[in-house]
């Protein structure tokens, strides 16, 4: 059957380890790739004003979209999507556009940007987990080296 | 090698079935932790206040042992028909399920590990998701866990929008 995969990126270097999962799992199933990124806004200030919580926002974006037209270079049928949510809603936005797009799994890194320690697993993936409407396929920056 | 954590449940089911349907057709190991007795006693208020004679551990341990082995094959022969070249493995919990897991994954150089989100430990876990949690918290390898088909059909309920779910 064809499969959708939400590839859930943050512009990171977990999420590009993450990325080689999600390709390899598109071309296995023969499926779509949907680039799911979520930009965290702070919250409002006196003025109303509200800013991409990452500083480096537009690189970031420019990055995944470059990521996205290489897979599509690659044979992969590829789209980007941006969401947006206030800080500390990206989780819930990332499982609701899996949602929307009735995905078949989503795939994370386990860190994200704050890499605090090797051991935590960060707080967007643990999120995930709880609130996923799909299986949720968890890569680690440290890829143990054994056959995809 | 893809190793799948399986305790017989419908939600352990489910979670062969689904990633059968992603990854089929690659080498899977079905694997079943069993408790062994003196640890079950361990952890109970009762401790060790059986009457001597009362409990055969080693007959108890036995009949564990071959009820983890049927569920096992059972998981493998699921494993099978959801598109996976399976074979299957039982394995004692010294510690806990997740660690036997995890010590299964590094023994057969696993590259991912497949839990459900919600399943049974020896004695009925409290925690929804126990064992997915501490797998994914301690792993160096690709986890990929798998909500149970109720918990996701509510997930995807437009009515209720996923941060409030928990």
């Amino acid at each position: 059957m064809f499969k959708k995969i939400v590839w859930a990126t943050d512009g990171s270097d977990s999420a590009d380890k993450a990325l080689d999962v999600a390709k390899a799992l598109a071309e296995h199933t023969g499926g779509e790739l949907v680039a799911v990124h979520c930009e965290e806004l702070t919250l409002p200030g006196k003025g109303g004003g509200t800013y991409p919580v990452a500083a480096n926002e537009q690189e970031l974006k420019a990055k995944i979209r470059r990521q996205v037209s290489e897979l599509s270079g690659n044979g992969i049928t590829a789209t980007m999507e941006t969401t947006r949510a206030r800080v500390g809603g990206a989780a819930p936005a990332i499982a609701g556009a899996a949602s929307a797009h009735e995905s078949d799994a989503i795939v994370v890194g386990t860190r994200g940007h704050t890499p605090i320690g090797g051991l935590l697993v960060g707080s967007v993936t643990q999120r995930l987990l709880h609130i996923s409407p799909c299986p949720v396929i968890a890569v680690p920056t440290r890829e143990h080296d054994g056959e995809a | 090698m893809i190793v799948i954590g399986y305790d017989g449940s419908s939600d352990a089911k489910a979670a062969i079935e689904q990633a059968g349907d992603l990854l089929g057709s690659q080498p899977a190991t079905v694997l079943t932790v069993w408790q062994p007795f003196a640890e079950v006693l361990a952890r109970t208020p009762l401790g060790f206040g059986f009457a001597p004679g009362v409990l055969n551990i080693e007959e108890a341990d036995n009949a564990s042992q071959s009820a983890a082995e049927r569920l096992a094959a059972d998981g493998a022969e699921l494993a099978r028909q959801s598109g996976f070249n399976a074979q299957w493995r039982v394995s004692t919990e010294l510690t806990t399920t997740a660690n036997a897991i995890l010590d299964e994954a590094e023994a057969l150089d696993a590259s991912a590990i497949v839990v459900g989100s919600r399943g049974l430990t020896g004695l009925r876990s409290v925690l929804l998701g126990s064992v997915s949690h501490a797998v994914l918290q301690h792993a160096d390898r690709t986890v990929i866990v798998v909500p149970s088909p109720a918990v996701a059909d509510a997930r995807r309920r437009p009515h209720s929008p996923p941060g409030n779910q928990r």
